[in-house]
Formats: C-alpha cells, structure tokens, sequence
C-alpha cells in the first residue's frame, strides 16, 4: 500500500512527470557520455600528450556537476509541489512523519533510479555514435575507447544517486517543517507576485547585462583554445542567470504592464487570462528556467567536446610542422626512422661557443624549414605554415632553439656563410627534423 | 461523562511580528457532549475555518486551551500527534480531498492503511461502513466517475472508518446540490445516533444546519447566540434557525 500510495502519484501525473523525466535521463546521458571520455585516462594518454586536456576534462566534469546538480535541484522543487498537497492530506489523516519520510524516499528514488538507468542506456548508445564521430573527424585510432565504460557508470551511478538521496532529505525536511494546514492548501496557493519595483528593474538591467555578457564571451572567447578556458565558465554562468533574470522580471513587467492598459485588458477575457499568468507564473519560470539549464548542460557538454577537439589538433598540428626532431641522431634512432614511410627529412649542422650557436645559411637554401605562423591578432590563433629558406626570422628562430638540447637552447643563434662556419673551432652538432605523413 | 471538545478563551491572531495582524477568533469558550451534533454558522469571514481548523489539530491557537477527547492537543508532540489524528478525529472537507489515484475503496482504507493494518482487518472495517453509507455498488470506481454527492460520501467514510470519537465538517454540504446536501446530512445524522460519533458541522446552509442537536452561531470572532433543538423535529428548528439568522445578522 505505501509503495502503491508513492507510486500511484507518478502514474497519475504521468504528462507532467514526463518533462522532468525526459530532462533527468538527458542529464545522466550526458554525464556518462561526459565520464566515459573524461575518466578513460589510457584513452586520454593515447591520444593526446597534453595536460591541458586532463585540465579540460577535469574542469568539464566539475562544470556538469554543477549544473546537473542546479538542474536536479530544481526538478526536485517542482516534482515536490506537485506532491505537496497529498503528503499533507497524509499528515492529516494520522501519517507519521517517517512514514511519509519513506514514501519521499520511493517515490524519488523510483524516479530517480528509472530516468538515470534509461539515460544510461541511451548514454552508451549515444557515446558510441558520437565517439565514432570523434575517432574520424581526428584520426585517432579508436582503441581504448569504448563506448561501454564501466568506471563511468559507476562514476554516474554513484553521482546520481548522492543527488536523489540529498533530494529525497531535503524534501522530506522541507515537508516536517511545513504546517498541515499549508501543506493542504499548497495548490491553490499563488506563488506571490513581490510588486518590488525596484528589484524587478534591478533584474531585469541585470539579466540583459548578463546575458550580453555571455554572448560577447561566447563569440569573442570560443573560438580561441587559450581563452576557451576562461570563455566557457563565465559564459554558462551569465547566460544561465541572464536567461533566469530576463524571463522573470521581463514577465512580469509585460503582464503587469497589459493589465495596466485598459485597452488590453479590459477586452474580452484578456483580463482573466493575464491574471491566471500572473498566478501560474511562479510555475513557468521554473519550468522555462530548466530548459535554459537543460540548454546550459547540453552547451558545456558541448562546448568542452569541441574544446577537447580543437587542443588535439593544435597539439598535433598546430604547435610543430615537424613529427621529431632528433638531435646527433644515433644509429638505433636512424634504423627507426628509416622504417618510417612517406617521410621527409630536414638535417642542420650547428656549432656552439659559449654564448652563440652558428648555424649555415646554405643549409636553409637548400632545405628550406616549415614552420608554424602564429597570427595572434585575429581570435583563430591556430597556426598557418610557412616554408622559407631565411631562417632569421623570429618564429623559425624559436621553433630551432626549442628543437636543440638543453645547454645550447639558451644561446644566441648567429647564421653565416660557410666560410665563417668553417672558421668556428668546435665540435658541429646535427639537428634532424622528421615530417612523416602518417603521424 | 468526559466532554469531548472543550474549548476556553481561544484566540486566533493572525499574521507574524512584522506584518499586519488581524485577530480572528477572540474569547471563545464551548464544550461539546460526547454523541452531540452541533453545528457552527456565521456570515463569511466570521471566522468559522478558523476554529475548525485550530480543533482538528490542523492549526494552533495564538492563545487558550483545547481538549478534545481528554487530550490537550496543543500539546501534542509529532508522532503523539499523529497518533491522535489516526485514532481519535476525521475530517470532511468542502472539495473532497481523495485521492484521484485510488478507488472509492482505497480512498477510504486510506486512514487504515496508513496506520499498517492488515488487509484482514482493514476489509470488514471498510466494508461495513460503505454499507452503512449505501456505497457498497461502487467500491471499485475511481473519483472521476462518481457524483458530487457520492465523492462525499466516500470522504465521510473515510472520516469514519476508524471508527473516531468525533468528525469535524467544514461546509461539507457546501458543494452539493439540495438532494445529495440531503442524502449526506441523513447519513451523518444516522451515523451520529447509531454509533454515538459526535460531530462538528461548519454550515452556511441553514437546511444542513437543521439536523443538528445545538448550533453555536459565530460574528466577529466570537460566539454570539445558541440555538438548540430538544425535541428533534427538523422542520421547526429549521424556521428558528432562519428566524435567528434574521436577527443575528442585524
Ligand atoms: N491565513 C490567514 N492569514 C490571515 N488572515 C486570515 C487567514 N485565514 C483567514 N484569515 C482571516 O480571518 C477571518 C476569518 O476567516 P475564516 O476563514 O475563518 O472565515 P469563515 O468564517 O470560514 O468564512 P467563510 O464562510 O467564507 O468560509 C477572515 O477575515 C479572513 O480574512
Ligand atoms: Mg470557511
């Protein structure tokens, strides 16, 4: 009978359990597609050398914690008022508190357990196509990854069941501390329109604000991989507020404002109308505030994928032209770059002194060097490539004293003529660069 | 014997230290006799919900004692509480307060349920009363397909099937045409003398308001007149009680 009585109330409601049902399955399909990626550690080594991809990732999975935790948060508020009315009925008719502890308990668990379970399912589904994608668009052999992960549903299981637990307390506190008497009447309760002026212009000013703010962020910052970082976080947060703040006060205002008019309000049934939205308001914020949450958790999710792909390709592509660059290489490092095919291969003699390392200009007439040109002025930082046989120019400069061992990279490059090279009494070192077109 | 309400000099203001404060019910005293049917009337606003609420233990006076049923229930603790409502009060509401979910017999198991019966106890107990209350035909039907009069009814036998010591009313007439109004008031009226229930009635309704043994009327807060019926013949009582409205409300 008790399961009956928590149970009964879902059925029941069915429709409108179903928005909240859909949004918690999407949220735990998130996660675990999320965790699958983010807690596959061999995956994230293999295939990218990086921290900064461990940086992303970490960072990812906070972020969608977060917000799936607002967004349980509020789902949970709105489940509840719906349930508000029987629980107190219960309480009225000689229920103890613990007992309606416990059909809190059922009923948020059976929901909770049902949506994470199917979003799971569709989770695993999901990361498998999306994972294929990733695979192609990046050239990255696909093992290590696996679309079943067992250490991200675990991850997502435990996760999602801390969230119902506290949500399950919370309520169950929430409805002890309520009088019976409010409990029964919660329904026809109207969720109290403040005419604090005052408040409502400050929200509104401020969710515009936010909400450029957010934009401005997203459009400047999302295209850069070094401001991603920053662009992402405060981008969510002021886009998810801005979206809360603008729907709330700008309603209000609208409807308030409409009633106003006597044109308008007083035509037909418009008046009653504008009066169940003004009563029925409290609602559809939060439902209207969910879906930007629900948009939130989908655009982070989002957001850090695309992320996630742009860091490989920058670290692949974008930092070096070259695959190696191997200096004096010995006869086992040449046996294995003999194997390699498709290869191309740039080798530089240098000599050091104290304070200098010479290289030969007739080398680089010879062997023009690719290298990478970094435009920082326009917001695609990613790199162009460039081959040039004058290597006085200071990014090839760079790119060579990164190349070089540890105790020539603080010297200054000089390039001469041979016949000043042949002048220089130390021993030559070789710099080899490898370009392979299979990396 | 023991009363079974007794209540003095229970006041009811409402509204917190920081806001407007309205006083709603203001030195009322009254008792109520175990098996009595006493009916409360006044205008809206007179404060009727008010005082119904604070004895069905649903609210607490600001001031003042209540006993019902030999417990001062203002002193309740949680799970006393609890126990109290289970055993010892129903409810009947003006909207009708089942559950949609559940058939017109769940509905009335309901109280039973709560409290862990078994099944085997719980049946007969449940039976027997749908009988009394002629709702036997339709134990199986969910609210949507039942009547105004007979949503009522099965709310009254929830109300009773724990067989309580007293049932309170809050205009549980008020929804209901003349005909079902009728039929509800007989039930409870058969109830009230065959198994000695005493009950609490909030009425507008000057017809309900008839089958009752005494009526307190209510203005302002304050119980003013009382009107009562010795010898039990409705028609009669029903003219003093509009004779009494007339003046009371002057
Ligand atoms: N929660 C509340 N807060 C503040 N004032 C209240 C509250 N509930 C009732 N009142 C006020 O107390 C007074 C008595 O209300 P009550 O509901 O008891 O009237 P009533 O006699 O039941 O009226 P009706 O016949 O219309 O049901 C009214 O003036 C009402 O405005
Ligand atoms: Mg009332």
């Amino acid at each position: 009978m008790l399961n009956k009585l928590a149970l009964g109330g879902i059925k029941h409601r069915f429709r409108d359990y179903s928005v909240l049902f859909s949004g918690l399955m999407i949220a735990s399909a998130i996660f675990y597609m999320f965790m699958t990626m983010a807690m596959n550690t061999k995956f994230l080594e293999a295939n990218s050398p990086a921290a900064a991809t461990v940086f992303i990732f970490g960072f990812g999975a906070v972020l969608l914690a977060i917000i799936t935790v607002v967004y349980i948060g509020y789902a949970n508020k709105f489940l509840m008022s719906m349930r508000e009315k029987e629980y107190g009925m219960f309480m009225m008719l000689g229920s103890k508190s613990s007992k309606i502890s416990k059909m809190i308990f059922i009923e948020t668990f059976a929901i909770g357990a049902i949506a994470s379970i199917i979003g799971m399912a569709v989770g695993i589904v999901a990361t498998s196509f999306v994972g294929d994608a990733l695979m192609k668009s990046m050239d990255i052999p696909a093992k290590n990854f696996n679309s079943f992960y067992l250490p991200a549903l675990i991850a997502t299981m435990i996760f999602f069941l801390v969230i119902f637990i506290l949500s399950a307390l919370r309520n169950s506190i929430s409805i002890r501390m309520t009088k019976v008497l409010n409990l029964l009447h919660k329904e026809s309760q109207p969720t109290r329109i403040k005419r604090n002026t005052a408040w409502t212009v400050i929200q509104s000013i401020l969710g515009i604000i936010f909400l450029g703010i957010g934009y401005v962020t997203m459009v400047r910052f999302g295209n850069s991989p070094a401001l991603i970082y920053i662009g992402v976080p405060i981008a969510l947060v002021t886009i998810v507020l801005g979206t809360y703040f603008v729907i709330n006060s700008l309603t209000t205002t609208v409807i308030n404002f409409l009633k106003k008019r006597p044109g308008v309000a007083q035509k037909g049934i418009n008046n009653f109308t504008l009066s169940q939205l003004n009563f029925r308001i409290g609602d559809y914020t939060k439902i209207l505030s969910m879906v930007s949450i629900m948009f939130a958790l989908a655009l982070g999710a989002i957001t850090v994928g695309l992320g996630f792909h742009q860091q490989i390709s920058t670290i692949v592509n974008g930092q070096q032209y070259y695959d190696a660059n191997i200096v004096n290489m010995n006869d086992q490092e040449r046996d294995q770059v003999d194997k390699l095919t498709g290869k191309k291969l740039n080798e530089y003699t240098y000599k050091s002194d104290a304070k200098n390392d010479y290289f030969r200009l007739s080398d680089f007439k010879d062997q023009p060097i690719t290298y990478n040109h970094f435009n920082y002025s326009s917001n695609n930082i990613l790199s162009k490539t460039k081959t040039t046989s004058n290597p006085k120019n200071e990014e090839v400069q760079y790119y060579l004293q990164g190349s070089m061992l540890g105790k020539d990279r603080m010297k200054k490059l000089q390039f001469v003529s041979d016949a000043e090279y042949a002048q220089i009494k130390s021993e030559p070192s070789k710099l080899t660069f490898v370009k392979t077109d299979s990396f | 014997m023991q009363k079974i309400v007794d209540v003095k000099n229970i006041e009811k203001v409402y509204g917190g230290a920081d806001e407007k404060q309205f006083k709603a019910l203001s030195n009322v005293n009254f008792e109520v006799q175990p098996g009595e049917f006493v009916g409360i009337m006044g205008a809206s606003g007179s404060g009727k919900t008010t005082l119904l609420n604070i004895l069905s233990t649903l609210d607490t006076p600001t001031n003042g004692v209540v006993n019902i049923a030999g417990e001062d229930i203002t002193k309740l603790k949680n799970n006393e509480m609890a126990d109290f409502r289970a055993n010892e009060i129903g409810f009947i509401f003006q909207d009708f307060n089942l559950l949609e979910n559940l058939t017109a017999y769940e509905n009335i198991a309901l109280p039973l349920a709560l409290q862990n019966k078994s099944v085997k106890k719980i049946k007969p107990n449940v039976m027997s009363i749908a009988e009394k209350l002629g709702l036997s035909e339709i134990m199986n039907h969910y609210p949507t397909e039942l009547s105004g009069g007979q949503k009522q009814r099965v709310a009254a036998a929830r109300a009773l099937v724990h067989y309580p010591k007293i049932i309170f009313g809050d205009e549980p007439t008020g929804a209901l045409d003349s005909k079902s109004a009728r039929t509800l008031m007989e039930t409870m009226s058969k109830v009230n003398q065959e198994d000695n229930v005493s009950i609490l009635l909030v009425t507008h309704d000057p017809f309900s308001a008839s089958f009752c043994d005494r009526i307190l009327f209510i203005k302002d807060g304050e119980i003013g007149q009382e009107l009562k019926n010795p010898n039990h013949s409705r028609g009669e009582f029903y003219q003093e009680i509009l004779d009494s409205l007339g003046t009371f409300a002057e």
